[in-house]
């Protein structure tokens, strides 16, 4: 009995080092990331809304600022994360081109920002757990606002430490999920892809 | 005794942006609200934290019914609130909505929302599709409605259970609110977060009144005791003197209160303006019967009916500030009148009395200062008159008239309070407001619908180029009956179900239907059916005695919110009240103008009036007139060096320093009359007397910059150069033209 208490404590006190060993770990190895291309998936989840409504299409990264969805389904939509410019269009619409500090820019902005490797503001609390060959990394604000996400979950591939996905959800409980599937890293993105208006 | 704290009423009422920012203080903030405000500088997640910290402490204190944050209310009551602009839209408007509520519209729309969704969605657009998915926005073509997901002004308001009636009351609820605050937030929190409304400037200006009438009372006291003391070397007459003072200062709080019930932040200067003033002609009683003269009737003869000349003089000149458009003044004027008459009464009837009882005696060496100050100006004259023309020649050759701006500072700044933790509050208040740019209205009209039909009007002259929309918050009574008539009160069942059906649960559907049971409860003739935003609506529009009002904003105009040459005929029938500062500093200038010409060329009237009836001789007449422009002359230059601008206040108290310069000038031109031109004589009574008579009004005029009210600040600043001028252009230069007018009298 003793043994099994002392085992756990070991395990508990355990705890916090191998996260932050695995969080130093995850920011090295995406420090290193040059370009990154998956196929991508969009969740989008509402309290009330019974079915979850999903997109699909291509997802670039071009370290260090440079981002872009082109959605196929459905076709024609695309955001483009470009220093600091957010633009973004919809089906039969015109691209709307903000700053990259406007609200509707956050999402992809965060999502930018731990492809970078910066480690999370201090503003948020972290959890960080493994699961069936993932961690999971839960940020929660300090301080509940409604300005803030309620949190934000990123998902990381226990061995390759490669990104598999952001949730984001807002606070009155609806999610956006990002999902990057079939990852090719540092592999040539045409510079063209970044281009605006297109 | 009640103090008013605020700065507008003791501005003229007539003025419509006066008006304008006591009915938007009154409707829109409330005043009884105090609001809890965040630095704006703080990141808007600390403002939040510190918000969220102080939302639940507060509610707990004793005698609050309620701490909200107003958007929060907004956001909440977002469905009631679009049923209520719904209410008052045009009826082709209520059409399109009821079209856009029919089952086949709202069936199509909630199968286009997953299309909505997908692809490259902004958050911003999911929260409001959520709110509204049926798009009823983009028909009532409103001002977006706010979301959580939009940033939220960070502030929260207090309210009490019961209304404050009096400034003891919004004192105790302050005081709760703030011993709250303190036990909140830790030490370095505690600077981030100020308190504002109208309690709270209650409560903070009238304890500072009180001290700042006491700080006054004690400071010109002490000061006016060791001038005397300085000058006499007695302590038992000064006490009487003082008690007499005392006796006059009572007086003049009684004529408060019977006759205005309270003291401004302008007339509270009154008690050392009367110490100061009045002390004159105790100093100048104390002397004659302190000097070896005082046993020839003939000379307390003329100095008694000198007191009672100037006291007439100088509460004349303080009566024809009653005549300002400026309430403030009214009261300081009526206040320091009276107490000046009473204290040449007491002077003249009681101090005699006793001072007869024992005999005082001025030391020797102020005659012996007086005589050789009479010796120096004789023997240098000419030198003196010299320089006076030389003076009247760089002034003619500088032309300093001609630089207005630099000697009047029409802007409201200087009057504000400064220093002042309520002000400072409003400020962050004003800098967290996400339309601070807009131009604010208090519009008046019999009823709604003309203020609403004139809005378009209202928008084209401020802004012919580009008219602003006109807001939505304005009621329509007629829109409102014909609305009614149009709604089908079956229409939330219906609602519900197709919602359902179409799988969106309360959270997608909750506005809508919210929206749709306002309406249906106004149909049933319900009163409560806007309940929820009546709160919030009450400082948006509403009817009171004065017939119908609406708050109304033109983005963009806050700089100039009243057009050039004023307001097209066509809005005639709308009372248009600017909430604006911008607007109130102009128009208060414009008053402040008119009142100096107005009141300044009564006084003149008054004096070359009084003059001539007292003196009956054109030379002295022109003499005073003469005195008087020089002492002004001086008044331009001090002002000219020292850099100090008058502010429209003391813009209009300059009248006053004509009757100041006036009662010097007169002394001392019925002194030379009385000893037929013999300066060393006439200054034997004189001299000592107005230069402690000057140095004494200079203090009880410059006390009050000692405190705290910038108003008072500059009133005294501006009075006390003007009396300087005045003591020095009598006592110095008139001897110098008084002999060289009259010679013959003199020989």
């Amino acid at each position: 009995m003793r043994r099994l208490i002392c085992r756990l404590l070991i395990l508990l006190t355990s705890v916090p080092a191998i996260a932050g060993d695995l969080e130093e770990r995850f920011l090295e190895n995406q420090k290193s990331l040059e370009s990154l291309q998956a196929d991508f998936r969009q969740i989008i989840t509402s309290p009330g809304l019974k079915q979850p409504v999903v997109s699909e299409g291509r997802f670039y990264y071009l370290a260090p600022d440079k981002l872009r969805i082109d959605y196929t389904k459905p076709e024609g939509d695309y955001f483009l994360l470009n220093g600091d410019h957010f633009e973004s269009r919809r089906r039969g619409k015109a691209p709307v081109v903000v700053p990259v500090n406007h609200p509707s820019a956050r999402a992809l902005s965060s999502l930018r920002e731990v492809l970078r490797g910066t480690p999370p503001s201090e503003d948020f609390q972290k959890q960080v757990d493994r699961k069936e060959g993932e961690i999971r990394v839960v940020l929660t604000p300090s301080t509940a606002s409604p300005a803030m996400p309620q949190k934000i979950e990123n998902r990381v591939d226990a061995n390759s430490l490669a990104l598999l996905g952001m949730t984001i959800t807002t606070p009155n409980g609806a999610g956006m999920e990002f999902l990057l599937e079939n990852p090719r890293r540092n592999q040539a993105i045409d510079p063209a892809v970044f281009s605006s208006g297109k | 005794m009640r103090f008013e704290t605020e700065l507008l009423p003791i501005l003229p009422q007539s003025l419509p942006s006066v008006r304008g920012l006591q009915d938007f203080s009154r409707l829109a903030l409330g005043e009884d609200e105090v609001y809890v405000v965040p630095n704006p500088a703080l990141p808007p997640q600390r403002r939040e934290h510190l918000l969220k910290k102080l939302q639940p402490a507060l509610s707990g204190v004793e005698g609050v019914a309620k701490v909200g944050i107003p958007s929060g209310e907004w956001v909440e009551n977002a469905g009631v609130l679009a049923a209520w602009i719904l209410f008052n839209a045009p009826p082709e408007t209520f059409r399109q909505v009821q079209q856009a509520l029919s089952s086949e519209s709202v069936s199509k729309r909630l199968a286009e929302i997953p299309e909505k969704l997908a692809g490259a969605v902004d958050p911003v657009e999911v929260e409001t599709l959520r709110l509204d998915p049926l798009g009823l926005l983009e028909v009532l073509e409103s001002r977006s409605v706010p979301t959580s997901a939009m940033p939220r002004p960070e502030f929260l308001v207090v309210s009490p259970q019961s209304p404050l009636r009096d400034t003891a009351s919004d004192s105790r609820f302050v005081d709760a609110l703030q011993a709250k605050l303190l036990e909140t937030l830790s030490v370095e929190e505690r600077d981030q977060v100020l308190l504002t409304g109208a309690p709270v400037f209650n409560t903070e200006i009238s304890r500072r009144m009180r001290g700042d009438i006491l700080f006054m009372v004690g400071i010109a006291g002490v000061l006016l005791s060791g001038s005397f003391y300085l000058f006499y070397r007695t302590l038992r007459p000064l006490g009487w003197i003082l008690f007499f003072q005392i006796l006059a200062m009572l007086a003049g709080l009684v004529a408060a209160r019977v006759f205005f019930g309270g003291l401004n932040v302008i007339s509270m200067g009154f008690a050392s303006i009367l110490l100061g003033v009045g002390m004159d002609y105790c100093i100048l009683v104390y002397h004659h019967f302190a000097s070896p003269d005082r046993d020839n009737p003939g000379t307390w003869h003329t100095l008694r009916r000198g007191i009672w000349f100037s006291a007439l003089v100088t509460a004349s000149a303080f009566f024809v500030l009653y005549f300002s458009s400026f309430p403030g003044l009214r009261q300081l004027a009526v206040l320091v009148g009276f107490g000046l008459l009473m204290t040449a009464l007491l002077a003249t009837w009681l101090l005699p009395v006793v001072l007869q009882a024992k005999l005082p005696t001025a030391p020797e060496r102020v005659f012996l200062a007086s005589r050789s100050s009479a010796s120096w100006i004789l023997r240098r004259r000419g030198l003196l008159i010299a320089l006076v023309l030389m003076g009247v020649a760089v002034l003619v050759l500088a032309r300093p008239w001609a630089r207005g701006a630099q000697f009047y500072d029409p802007s409201m700044e200087s009057l504000r309070p400064t220093g002042s933790r309520a002000f400072e509050g409003q400020e962050w208040l004003m800098q967290l407001d996400p339309s601070a740019s807009d131009a604010i209205y208090i519009l008046r009209a019999s009823s709604h619908d003309e203020i609403r039909n004139a809005m378009p009007a209202l928008a084209e002259a401020a802004k012919p180029d580009q008219p602003a929309k006109p807001g939505w918050s304005v009621p329509s009574e007629s829109n409102q009956s014909r609305n009614l008539e149009l709604w089908n009160d079956q229409t939330r069942l219906r609602l519900e179900v197709l919602f359902s059906d179409s799988g969106y649960g309360p959270e997608w559907s909750g506005n809508t239907l919210r929206m749709v049971e306002a309406l249906d409860a106004a149909k049933r003739g319900d009163a409560k059916a806007f309940a929820p935003v009546e709160r919030l609506m009450r400082g948006m529009a509403g009817k009171d005695e004065q017939g119908a009002f609406a708050l109304v904003r033109l983005p963009g105009l806050s700089e100039k919110p009243v057009p050039e040459g004023g307001w097209p005929a066509s809005l005639d029938q709308l009372e248009i009240l600017p909430v604006s500062w911008v607007t109130l500093a102009r128009e208060v200038t414009e008053t402040a103008g008119k009142d100096f010409v107005r009141l300044g060329l009564g006084m003149f009237l008054a004096i070359v009036i009084l003059c001539a009836f007292a003196q009956r001789s054109l030379a002295l007449l022109g003499l005073n007139l003469f005195a008087l422009a020089l002492a002004f002359s001086l008044f331009l230059g001090l002002l000219l060096i020292s850099g100090v601008a008058l502010t429209p206040l003391s813009l209009i108290s300059i009248p006053l320093l004509i009757g100041l310069a006036i009662d010097y000038s007169l002394h001392i031109l019925m002194g030379l009359e009385h000893e037929h031109g013999d300066l060393l004589k006439t200054y034997d009574h004189l001299a000592a007397p107005v230069l402690l008579t000057g140095l004494s009004a200079s203090i009880g005029f410059g006390v009050p910059m000692l405190t705290s009210q910038p108003a008072l600040q500059n009133f005294g600043l501006v009075m006390d150069l003007g009396v300087v001028s005045s003591v020095f252009a009598c006592l110095v230069f008139l001897p110098c033209f008084y002999i060289l007018c009259r010679p013959a009298k003199r020989d």
